[in-house]
């Protein structure tokens, strides 16, 4: 599926499939087209070619595919100045439930995202993490089939992120499909059982995260060093020259140990030799972030 | 739909200064305005008049004649000299509103002297609901006769008699109906705007999904609109009503039909602003300004009849002139219904296109957004 904005491409022959009880998690950088993505996912725009989906229907025609999509705004997409319980009823009735079926409804959503305890507080006056739970609940009043969440643990703290990936984990264990736009690359690991990675409106690489990591990395393993101050020319030649990539501006160096090279030792003493204070040295099994800095060129998901 | 509503009705109750906007402050503006106002004197104003000469006289013909070079007063419509209205056509003018004022010519006006009390030769009949203009036409005909009949003014020569009967304030009924829609107005733009935060935090994209879609939050947010713009008309009426004795009652049905009306214009004029505004501020900048605008050259602050006639002319293309009429019409001129229903088709009008802008345009905004 392909979109354009004019003449500029947002999407370029993305292709991706979310099954039931998959939680696919979308990592890219700010510009990819992540959000283009997801508004064509739920069918606020059209395609310039190719298709959208969900459970057989195309969203930009049906209502019966809309209607089966549940969104979780980035933002807080509640009324403030109403109760959880209030929300979710103007929610669910706004999504067509009425009667004993949002009784029914309303309870579920509660009890799946954990929010017995807030029923009858101002959404205001939630805190951050209960807002965000609050936020996914009113997504599940309809009981979607694909539930789509953009940046879901922006901003919350990590009793909170972990109590909303317990959540999704629990929702995808109950047969619904997932995904996820997110900035979290710990996140992504911990939850997705697929991850994609768009960069410039292309997919660039899409499987499972452990899948994705050992297939590129094997066993090597990766080193991170830091530096006291910035690489001058000459260290920076030796990192480059050892296939090291700067991240932070040039105190921060990340890159693959094989296992013919030169080993720590040597690397740090070479650069040493060159002028440079090393003020730390790390060597780590390669993750989805490492994965997702080489794709993207970037050290985090922005 | 309802559903919208309700959200929006918990929300203004939730907002104690949505609240005050909403309902006291226009109560309260009123009666400063309707004190205010009551007593204003004019000064260097052109005021429109119809001349009626019942006497058919050289006189009444030269006073009529000087009446037409005098920079200060211009002639209604078919009220000039030439066209030799009766009295009561000329009453009826006034009464109407297409006149400030009549000027009548109902004896010679060189007899013997003394003059017998209250044998006065010209008559004005002033509209009670523009007292200056039944001064300023007194003093148009004193002129006047100074110029076509030398000799003449000898008072009394000109009288000033209402040309209305019954004792209705008409500057607290003026501005019953002009503060209310000033507010109308101003409270619809507030609870509109909250369509923009809705917007920004997500829950238009929300829904989007739904069934109604944006066809249920325009829908829904209009119609709370229009009854939070209808409550507070009968708030400022109901004051008018308890304490200055504005009769509702006698016209009930086009009271309610131009109240409605209001309300509906205010929603759609609010969601119109707001559909196409990017932020809240940029929103309430617009809107401020346009009502401000609106109310000012529409006669919300000061009557039109006191207005330049260019102003007078704009105003008179604005829901706010329209709905002031309309209540004006219905509470102190007595118009009957037929004649009202053009100025309420404008505001039918101008209610519904302003409904389906705003419709368009947040479906074409959140498309493309």
């Amino acid at each position: 599926m392909s979109y354009r904005y004019g003449e500029r491409v947002a999407l370029n022959g993305v292709s991706l499939t979310v099954m039931p009880g998959d939680v696919f998690a979308l990592l890219g950088p700010n510009g990819a087209g992540k959000s283009t993505l997801i508004r064509t996912l739920c069918g606020r725009l059209r395609p310039t070619s190719g298709s959208v989906l969900i459970d057989g229907h195309n969203p930009a025609r049906s209502r019966v595919a809309r209607g089966r999509i549940g969104l979780v705004p980035q933002d807080i997409a509640l009324y403030p100045y109403m109760t959880v319980a209030e929300n979710l009823s103007v929610f669910g009735r706004l999504a067509g439930i009425r009667g004993a079926q949002l009784v029914t409804m309303v309870d579920h959503a509660i009890t799946a995202t954990g929010l017995e305890e807030r029923v009858d507080q101002r959404v205001e006056t939630l805190s951050g993490g209960y807002k965000r739970r609050a936020n996914i609940a009113s997504a599940l009043l309809h009981a979607p089939k694909l539930l789509v969440l953009d940046e879901p643990t922006v901003g919350v703290d990590l009793d909170a992120r972990n109590s909303i990936n317990a959540v999704l984990r629990s929702l995808s264990e109950g047969g619904m499909s997932v995904l996820i736009t997110t900035h979290d690359l710990d996140q992504a690991a911990s939850v997705a059982s697929n991850v994609g990675i768009i960069v410039q409106g292309q997919i660039v690489e899409t499987g499972a995260p452990d899948e994705l990591v050992a297939e590129r990395y094997g066993g090597a393993q990766e080193m991170v060093l830091l530096l006291a101050e910035l690489a001058d020319p000459g260290v920076a030649a030796i990192l480059t020259n050892s296939g090291f990539k700067s991240l932070e501006e040039g105190r921060l160096w990340r890159g693959r140990l094989s296992s013919d090279g030169p080993g720590i030792d040597a690397l740090t003493s070479q650069l040493v030799s060159a002028g440079a204070r090393v003020r730390e040295t790390r060597v780590r099994q390669p993750g989805l972030d490492s994965l997702y800095a080489d794709l993207t060129g970037e050290s985090e998901v922005a | 739909m309802l559903v919208i509503s309700y959200a929006s009705l918990i929300g203004l109750l939730r907002d104690r200064g949505a609240l005050i906007m909403a309902f006291v402050l226009p109560a309260l503006i009123f009666v400063i305005f309707a004190a205010v106002f009551s007593g204003t004197q004019g000064d260097g104003l052109e005021i429109k008049v119809v001349f009626a000469d019942t006497t058919q006289s050289e006189q009444g013909t030269a006073i009529g004649t000087a009446l037409s070079s005098d920079t200060e007063v211009r002639f209604a419509q078919g009220g000039a000299p030439a066209d030799s209205l009766s009295r009561a056509t000329a009453r009826d003018m006034v009464l109407s509103g297409q006149a400030d004022a009549a000027i009548v010519v109902v004896g010679p006006v060189l007899v013997p002297a003394p003059r017998e009390p209250g044998a006065v030769p010209v008559v004005v009949l002033a509209d009670d609901a523009k007292p200056i203009a039944g001064a300023l036409a007194a003093a148009a005909v004193q002129r006047a006769l100074g110029d076509a009949v030398p000799g003449s003014v000898s008072p009394p020569v000109v009288d000033i008699l209402a040309a209305a009967e019954g004792e209705r304030d008409p500057a607290v009924t003026y501005y019953a109906g002009a503060i209310t829609i000033m507010f109308l107005f101003f409270a619809a733009l507030q609870g509109a705007v909250g369509m923009i935060e809705d917007r920004a935090s997500g829950i238009v994209d929300r829904l989007m999904l739904t069934r109604g879609g944006a066809g249920a939050l325009v829908a829904g947010k209009y119609l709370f609109l229009t009854g939070q713009g209808a409550m507070q008309a009968s708030v400022v009426f109901a004051v008018a009503w308890l304490g200055y004795e504005v009769v509702v009652w006698d016209a009930f049905g086009a009271f309610a039909v131009t109240t409605l009306l209001a309300a509906t214009s205010a929603a759609g004029l609010a969601m119109a602003i707001v559909s196409v505004a990017a932020t809240r501020a940029q929103a309430l900048a617009t809107g401020n300004a346009i009502v401000l605008v609106m109310s000012a050259v529409g006669g919300s602050m000061v009557p039109r009849y006191m207005m330049p006639e260019w102003i007078q002319d704009l105003g008179a293309m604005t829901p706010t002139g329209w709905v002031i009429d309309a209540y004006q019409a219905v509470l102190f001129r007595d118009v009957a219904t037929p004649d009202l229903e053009g100025t309420w088709m404008l505001l039918a009008g101008f209610s519904f296109v302003a409904l389906l802008f705003s419709w368009i345009a947040t479906r074409v905004k959140e498309r493309a957004a």
